[in-house]
């Protein structure tokens, strides 16, 4: 009888872990934000800043490296000075809204359910971004998700901030308070608002990610500090603790899959160039490292480090009405030490290693249109535990390797109205391409065909 | 962790102190919350965004050579991919302003 106690106990910890891993990566797949209070703070047209949302120009980045405070717009003010605070507030404050309606159809029904999936809406969210004041301003989200049917706290990234000058240069540095690793990032190649920029929220997604790919995303609090130094060399590094929504507080880890011991530090570094007016290159390097329980904040722990690699080439084609070509890259490696989730059974052994990578390019037809290609893999340690036989998400071999491309056309009818039919094929799905889960789906059944239409105003 | 708190006290203060002492020359202040994103810090234009929306260059001979009331004109109005500053900045900020660009051009 404790045999089987034990069995089963071992069987809920995997289906747990890999539930919320599916979970949060489906909600974290969905990331796409460009918000019109930015646009009415600064007087400027949404594609100042962004080739397509939420694709950020130049301009775009300068104005989240500088804290989303840049305003033409009208001010209640008063004057500082040593002994009195001054006063630099928006007369207007900086509220936006977001809906997004879509539609889902898998190439195999997933067993039980309806194809062609509508999702009205698949998000609704309202946006505090902009200028609180001087130096403080904010990118803070609140959505609600049709699946879940209530509001959660999203994406969030506050900063304080300030230039000054180093060595002669200019040098723009501030914190961050935010609530997913990489979302203070200035790039489209990193994680948070990596491509693709919005997707399915009912389509299968691989099992495995790493921690810093979304695993995390609204589930820990970090505070860190950024500095940009002459435009070009660019430092971020954040420490993070669990801060679980809909969890106890003060957090007792119960019900979720990674709970931080101590701090778990993020690090991000970064070099931009521009060449001549057109084109414009960033290559970088994030991380974190973080040791977890799962369920619990004594006891055993996880260790997890993930190291990455990223790029970011920007063309404008002069004689092509300044189209843009963009190419993104990132690859992440991860080492794991699962000495927690292996004693209770979750993981066969501890030790494993996961490499994520993608890359992908868009051509932007003026602002109008846009057409991207993306391909990505993941592959790691086999681990018949970990990624266990079951319908749809689980693995029949335990392996984490899934591999296949993401075709996306955007039409933009207006700077604020958008339309996206995006394609995802699978070349192989939680380790095969035949029956991958043991219940006889083959990767192409999780093909998956997605529209969406998106307002923000 | 009383560290950690403790540094982002610290830094937060220092951010602060910073912001007062901008204060001291109004010009320079203003210049820096509207004018850097574009122009930089030596008002030359040659930042990624200034680069790609083709900032001009606030040192150069054509901008020194346009009187004050142009210069305001501009700030208020915007131009080509400028925006308008006229809700944020009254006659008397832009006059500090337009003080502190004085400035930059002599450095050249």
């Amino acid at each position: 009888m404790k045999i089987r106690e034990d069995w089963q106990a071992k069987i809920s910890v995997t289906m747990a872990v890999l539930t919320a891993g599916l979970i949060l990566s489906g909600w974290f797949a969905t990331p796409a934000r460009a918000v019109p209070s930015f646009s009415r703070q600064t007087g400027l047209s949404c594609n100042t800043c962004h080739t397509n949302p939420p694709e950020l120009r130049a301009f775009g980045r300068q104005f989240k490296l500088n804290g989303y405070v840049f305003s033409t717009a009208e001010k209640v003010s008063a004057k500082s000075d040593g002994k009195q605070s001054g006063l630099n507030l928006a007369k207007a404050l900086p509220l936006s809204a977001m809906l997004q309606l879509s539609l889902t159809a898998t190439n195999s029904p997933q067993p039980a359910t309806q194809n062609g999936n509508f999702e009205f809406p698949q998000q609704a969210s309202l946006f505090l971004a902009g200028a609180w004041t001087t130096h403080i301003g904010s990118f803070a989200q609140v959505t609600y998700h049709g699946q879940t049917d209530h509001f959660s706290w999203d994406n969030t990234d506050i900063r304080v901030v300030n230039q000054s000058k180093l060595k002669a240069k200019s040098l723009v540095y501030g914190l961050t308070f935010n609530n997913n690793p990489t979302v203070e990032d200035l790039w489209n190649s990193t994680p948070a608002w990596g491509f693709p920029f919005n997707s399915s929220a009912s389509a299968p997604n691989p099992a495995a990610a790493t921690l810093v790919d979304g695993t995390l995303a609204q589930n820990v609090a970090g505070a860190g500090g950024y500095a940009m130094w002459n435009d070009h060399l660019y430092f971020a590094g954040t420490l993070y603790r669990s801060e679980h929504l809909g969890g106890t507080q003060p957090n007792s880890g119960a019900g979720f899959a990674n709970n931080i011991r101590g701090v778990a530090p993020y690090w991000r570094i970064a070099w931009q160039q521009t060449f001549g007016k057109n084109d414009c290159l960033e290559v970088g390097s994030y991380g974190m490292h973080a040791k977890s329980t799962p369920n619990s904040v004594v006891g055993l722990m996880d260790g997890y480090t993930d190291t990455a690699l990223d790029f970011q080439y920007e063309h404008t084609i002069p004689q092509w009405k300044n189209d843009i070509v963009t190419v993104r890259g990132t690859y992440i490696h991860e080492n794991n030490f699962l000495g927690a989730l292996s004693e209770a059974g979750g993981a066969a052994f501890p030790g494993h290693r996961l490499d994520t990578a993608r890359i992908n390019a868009t051509y932007h037809f003026g602002n109008r249109y846009s057409g991207t290609f993306g391909w990505f893999n993941t592959t790691g340690t086999a681990d018949p535990l970990l990624f266990a036989p079951a319908p749809i998400s689980g693995s029949l071999n335990g392996d984490p390797h899934s591999s296949g491309y993401i075709a996306n056309a955007s039409w933009w009818p207006s700077q604020n109205v958008g339309v996206q039919l995006q394609y995802t094929g699978y070349t192989r799905f939680n380790g095969a391409s035949m029956n991958y889960d043991g219940s006889g789906r083959d990767a192409v059944g999780n093909n998956a065909l997605y529209a969406l239409l998106w307002f923000v105003f | 962790m009383h560290k950690i708190a403790l540094a982002v006290l610290v830094i937060l203060s220092s951010l602060t102190s910073a912001q007062a002492g901008n204060a001291k020359n109004p010009g320079k202040s203003i210049f820096q919350e509207n004018c850097v994103f574009c122009h930089g810090d030596d008002g030359s234009g040659k930042t990624p965004p200034g680069i790609a929306l083709g900032a001009h260059n606030l040192t150069s001979r054509e901008v020194s050579k346009k009187s004050d009331t142009e210069l305001a004109q501009t700030i208020s109005q915007g131009r080509n991919k400028m925006p308008s500053f006229s809700n944020k900045l009254n006659d008397s900020q832009i006059h500090e302003l337009i003080l502190y660009i004085r400035t930059l051009e002599k450095k050249e």
